[in-house]
């Protein structure tokens, strides 16, 4: 079931919104809507448009052209402060001269909670965050994955209907990002509350989306749920940036209604129905999507590749293959085979033709 | 690479040659001599006495005149508080050229010396100078409103020439100050004149403080302008010290006088120290 049309409640509509910086369109009439306790992720590399999307539903860029409704209600010309949507900044934007406490309550006082109120609410959200015993620090005395409890317990303390994060866990080191996702994901779910994430980072995005929608030059290149995007990738470009993608060279040979790959002197065969035309191309192949193989196999029947360099990853090794003149990376669980394979041996591939994303040359 | 201690001293060799023949030597002078005795023949007797500060405490004259220079000191403070605030709120908003030009604008009364100024300020605000004959030409008075010797001008030249002062450690701060904070208070639902309350200004505060203390400071010790634009009728400070140490060779009532000028700026650096670690816990926190 494709789920490009969100079910439930509509949350959001973003719809035909294009944005122009002078000559340079940033977003180009885009369309996006949302059902209530989605978590929405925009994906893709910098300059994309996916920042200036967050930041026009937070009102800090107009909108051009379309109109944005959040529960019905269009956004465009209400300003920022009257908006009901939350916002965690890349560089969580933590008020330095308020502690931790004053920091959660800031959005409290504008909106007429009485004293009582205002502490119960901080009190709820500093637990929630784990940040009670924090709650008279100031910034400077936090670390990075504190600073950044304190920005979403600020930014849930106003409890909106909607949540943005803009690169949100960039500036947290590896280990504590993935840990602070699980927790964010599982507390999002949990309170039921709309979100959209901004990211260039696809395991951000996989790890803590429902849906993802990869943007390429102020378009929606594709948007789907993280398994539909990664097994049927609509367009190079998502393929690209999904996963870790090989691209090889070679050429298309057309025979007795079967296609084969010629990469040099290696010839993958029988790969299924040729495309229309021919020549060279480029193959698009995930590195988890080749095995390999000290047997010749059925699509790598002869003249082997041979092994570059093999690094232990843990649970996986990755292999560089030398293909005729091209490199080539392959992951691989380790534990399958661990340590046979040393630099200089010979391998055949192994991989399924369907997983091949063939593209003629000179195409993006 | 290692250094031993004392080889760090050697950075302040250049500073120390000045300041301790030129300036810490003469303050103990002054020091020693505000409890000596003034004697119209012999100058000055070195008899250890508190007499010349109980007298100058008891002295309606003199206090009047740290009462006028401590007013005149506030005043010009608070006017150039409430001047540089919003303008340093515009430059830095600005950027390029545009901030450059301004700040531009902001250094110039330093570059031009303050004889230059106090002639100019004369010219303008005599009886029959600029403002005088303007006011008088479009009929809004009668009679030229006295501000050439008088404190009122004092205090408009006072200004002119402290103002940057103030402007630019408000300026030095509000730069600083990320952008990002007002659009997260705008987000949590804070309109404008709450995030300036609750941002701007408490992050404007060092600067706030900093530019107050260099003005009051300036205002408390200036000779120049109280001489040239203001009057004998509101007597300031430095040009009182002066008179006591020249005309009067009281030259242990002058230093006694300078005592307590000290004093008073010690102590107004002891209230603004005290000011911000109760406005700005976090400053403490942060460095």
């Amino acid at each position: 079931m494709s789920r490009d049309e969100p079910v439930g409640e509509i949350e959001l509509e973003v719809s035909g919104v294009s944005k122009n910086y002078g000559q340079v369109r940033a977003l180009e009439r885009l369309n996006l809507s949302m059902h209530r306790g989605e978590i929405l992720a925009l994906l893709g590399p910098s300059g994309c448009g996916k920042s200036t999307l967050l930041n026009m539903i937070a009102g800090f860029e107009p909108i051009d052209e379309g109109a944005i409704r959040l529960r019905g209600l269009t956004l465009n010309e209400i300003p920022p402060y009257r908006r009901d949507v939350a916002m965690v900044f890349q560089s969580y934007a933590l008020f330095p001269h308020m502690t931790v406490a004053e920091n959660i309550a800031y959005g409290l006082h504008p909106r007429k909670l009485d004293r009582a109120s205002i502490r119960a609410r901080v009190g709820e959200m500093a637990s929630l965050l784990k940040l009670d015993p924090l709650r008279a620090r100031y910034p400077s005395q936090l670390s990075g994955g504190q600073r950044q409890r304190v920005a979403i317990a600020r930014a849930l303390a106003v409890r909106p209907q909607m949540l943005l994060l803009d690169e949100a866990f960039s500036a947290l080191d590896r280990n504590l990002r993935e840990e602070m996702q699980l927790e964010l994901s599982l507390l999002l779910r949990r309170l039921h509350l709309s979100t959209i994430l901004v990211t260039h980072d696809q395991r951000e995005a996989f790890s803590l989306a429902d849906r993802i929608a990869v943007m390429e030059a102020g378009r929606i290149g594709q948007i789907g749920t993280p398994r539909e995007l990664y097994e049927k990738p609509a367009t190079d470009h998502v393929l690209r940036f999904l996963g870790t993608t090989n691209a090889i060279k070679a050429e298309v040979i057309s025979r007795d209604g079967e296609m084969h790959l010629k990469a040099g002197g290696i010839v993958f065969k029988s790969l299924g129905a040729p495309p229309p035309g021919g020549g060279e191309a480029i193959v698009y192949l995930r590195t988890e999507d080749i095995d390999l193989s000290t047997q010749p196999t059925r699509v790598h029947p002869a003249a082997p590749a041979s092994v570059v360099l093999v690094t232990f990853l843990g649970a996986q090794e990755r292999v560089v293959v030398a293909l005729d003149g091209q490199e080539l990376l392959v992951e691989r669980p380790a534990a399958r085979g661990g340590g046979t394979l040393g630099p200089n041996q010979e391998v055949f591939l192994d991989f399924q033709p369907s997983r091949c994303r063939i593209a003629a040359m000179g195409e993006p | 690479m290692k250094q031993k201690p004392w080889v760090a001293w050697l950075w302040l060799f250049p500073a120390g040659a000045i300041l301790v023949p030129f300036f810490v030597i003469p303050l103990c002078v002054v020091l020693r001599d505000s409890f000596y005795r003034d004697d119209p023949i012999r100058f000055i007797l070195p008899d250890f006495s508190f007499a010349n500060y109980l007298r100058i405490l008891a002295d309606a004259y003199y206090l009047s005149v740290f009462g006028n220079t401590l007013l005149i000191a506030a005043v010009v403070s608070i006017a150039a508080l409430a001047i540089a605030l919003p303008y340093a709120q515009y430059i830095a908003r600005t950027s390029g050229t545009l901030r450059a030009v301004l700040l531009w604008i902001t250094y110039l009364p330093l570059y031009v010396s303050v004889i230059m100024r106090a002639f100019g300020w004369m010219i303008i605000t005599a009886d029959r100078g600029m403002i005088n004959s303007t006011l008088l030409q479009l009929g809004l008075i009668s009679e030229p409103i006295k501000l050439l010797y008088e404190a009122e001008g004092m205090t408009i030249a006072m200004l002119h020439r402290y103002l940057p002062l103030m402007v630019i450690p408000i300026v030095t701060g509000l730069v600083k100050l990320d952008p990002n904070l007002l659009k997260a208070s705008a987000n949590l639902g804070g309109t404008w004149w709450y995030g300036w309350r609750r941002i701007t200004l408490p992050l404007a505060i060092p600067g706030m403080v900093a530019g107050t203390q260099l003005v009051f400071a300036g205002v408390l010790s200036d000779y120049v302008l109280p001489s040239l634009t203001g009057s004998t009728r509101f007597p300031m400070m430095a040009p009182v010290i002066f008179n006591e140490a020249t005309t009067n060779t009281a030259w242990a009532t002058a230093s006694a006088l300078g005592t307590i000028v000290l004093g008073i700026v010690a102590i107004m650096l002891m209230v603004s120290a005290i000011v911000i670690r109760r406005l700005m816990p976090w400053q403490s926190v942060n460095q």
